[in-house]
């Protein structure tokens, strides 16, 4: 698997609280270049929590984050995204009114034709862009599998096609981070594993990917490094193997104190 | 020949009007009552231009273009802020605010009195004084209105603003700018709307603030949804129905007195109606058509 080993990806002692909850406390880490790192922990460990910090929804109490070197704390969340950085919802935030096509269409970044004065004063050359861009999207949609499907409403889609068309919309953005939260929720078997395998097969590629996810199957299967959340701290970060080898986290994780 | 071609003019305005709230209503999704407010202030600014600047029509027409963009993305501000239910009040607001201005300004709009005798088209020579060359230009003008309204919606540009509606978080999740997209579709809209009172202005000769009340707002929610909203020609064919729809009540032999109050019975039976029975409204009406002609040949071609 190729390893950059440039940190993409630096959170620097975040905290949020929300009125008396401490969500996150103080937690720090880096997501290096190429590599896969999932997010593991009870409910209310503050992973969504961290990753709405990240991709900018939430603003920290104190702390920074870094991504390629700069500091990106207080950008709006459309900003960040610029930046490269691809944050998926566990409610997907799909468009649901618009065909499969047009949703990953839209996620392409840097559409000259967005801007309305170019729309008029340069017709030809969005012409020129648009089919790039379909092409571009539709290689999305081939990797995900949903080329057959391009025309088809995201409305009409089963609930695993919404979930790869997400993927879809990810892989056209051409981000440099993918922000996965919870990817194989409410997927049957069969579904999760076309899920792993798409994500293995990005992940070979060379996508750096941070996931969220509580189907410890996929987190084995995909990560190479797991950082165990509780409570807003970051209690143990290792292989899947020692994570999950280790006796006291999975007592954290399933509750038996 | 005048009857008809008073209604193509009526048409070529509200056409613009009714295009040009659907890129606010339909494609960026934000429900603003504000539209008749940039109508009035096209109206207005034409209206002052040609009787103090003697300022030709034309250029009237780019003056109230300038001056309701300028004025939309100032409505952009607070509307952005607020969002959902509450923009709703913003426009509202806003239009009242409009409104007191045109009917309190006493020094410049000469309040209810109003402001009469502009003077009528002349385009490089061409004197425009009577009705077909009325028709002509301003369906003309509404052309190349409608073609940009299309062009915008169909571009890159329109499909981000779609993607705002159906959900803007998820949009911003993909890079939009929401303040920026939603700025610009006032300010365009806008823009297209004062063009359309500049029209109504060097047509009608004289602009008062009764003309640009919330009637007139409701009257383009009434187009654009009964057309079929985020689809242009639905719009269009929305403004043909409504302008032609109050003359055809009036050969209902409906006494002059009732025609007013029979008109809003009918629009609000219609917009009931529609929303029952077709809510893809007209734009749906006309695809189904189009689809079943479709079949028809399609079947007659293999029995054939």
């Amino acid at each position: 698997m190729p390893g950059g080993s440039e940190i993409l990806l630096a959170v620097d002692s975040l905290s949020k609280s929300f009125g008396g909850i401490q969500a996150v406390s103080r937690l720090s880490f880096t997501v290096r270049q190429g590599s896969v790192v999932s997010l593991v922990g009870p409910n209310g460990a503050g992973k969504t929590t961290v990753f709405n910090i990240v991709s900018g929804a939430l603003k920290p109490d104190s702390g920074h984050v870094h991504f390629k070197g700069q500091s990106i704390t207080r950008l709006a969340p459309y900003e960040i995204a610029r930046r490269g950085i691809s944050r998926t919802f566990q409610d997907m935030r799909l468009f649901l009114g618009m065909t499969v096509l047009e949703n990953v269409l839209v996620s392409v970044q840097g559409q000259v034709g967005e801007r309305p004065l170019a729309v008029f004063g340069a017709p030809w050359r969005i012409r020129a862009e648009e089919r790039r861009y379909r092409d571009a999207a539709r290689d999305a949609l081939r990797v995900v599998g949903l080329l057959d499907r391009e025309d088809v409403l995201a409305s009409n889609l089963s609930y695993g096609q919404q979930k790869r068309l997400v993927i879809a919309r990810a892989i056209a953005m051409k981000a440099e981070l993918w922000l996965l939260d919870e990817p194989a929720a409410g997927l049957d078997a069969a579904h999760v594993r076309e899920m792993m395998d798409l994500v293995r097969r990005v992940a070979g590629l060379g996508q750096t990917v941070c996931l969220v996810e509580h189907n410890l199957g996929v987190v084995r299967h995909v990560s190479e490094r797991v950082l165990f959340l509780s409570e807003g701290t970051l209690l143990a970060e290792g292989t899947p193997e020692e994570i999950f080898g280790n006796r006291d986290l999975r007592a954290i994780y399933l509750g038996n104190v | 020949m005048g009857y008809p071609l008073h209604i193509l003019i009526n048409i070529s305005i509200y056409g613009i009007l009714a295009v040009s709230f659907d890129l606010v209503l339909g494609y960026a999704g934000l429900f603003s009552v504000a539209h008749a407010a940039f109508f009035g202030m096209g109206a207005y600014v034409a209206a002052l231009a040609s009787l103090h600047l003697h300022t030709p029509c034309l250029l009237n027409l780019l003056l109230a273009a300038v001056f309701c963009a300028v004025a939309g993305a100032l409505l952009a501000i607070p509307a952005i802020r607020v969002g959902g239910d509450y923009l709703v009040v913003a426009s509202f607001g806003f239009m009242m605010l409009v409104f007191t201005v045109m009917l309190n300004w006493h020094e410049v709009t000469r309040g209810a009195l109003g402001l009469r005798g502009i003077a009528q088209p002349s385009i490089f020579g061409w004197e425009v004084r009577t009705l077909p060359r009325y028709a002509l230009l301003y369906l003309a003008i509404a052309v190349l209105m409608v073609a940009a309204a299309w062009r915008l919606a169909a571009s890159p540009f329109g499909r981000a603003l779609r993607a705002i509606r159906e959900n803007q978080l998820g949009a911003e999740a993909i890079g939009k700018n929401p303040v920026y997209f939603k700025t610009w579709v006032f300010a365009l809209a806008g823009a297209m709307a004062g063009v359309a009172g500049a029209m109504y202005a060097h047509y009608v000769t004289f602009v008062g603030p009764y003309g640009f009340t919330m009637d007139v707002s409701v009257l383009l929610f009434a187009m654009v949804i009964l057309g079929c909203t985020g689809t242009i020609v639905g719009p269009l064919m929305g403004a043909v129905l409504l302008v032609i729809l109050p003359e055809a009540i009036r050969f209902l032999m409906v006494p002059p007195r009732l025609q007013g109050p029979v008109r809003q019975m009918v629009y609000g039976l219609l917009l009931v109606v529609f929303v029952l029975v077709c809510p893809d409204g007209l734009y749906g009406i006309l695809r189904d058509v189009r689809a079943g002609l479709r079949r028809r040949s399609a079947a007659a071609r293999t029995s054939g």
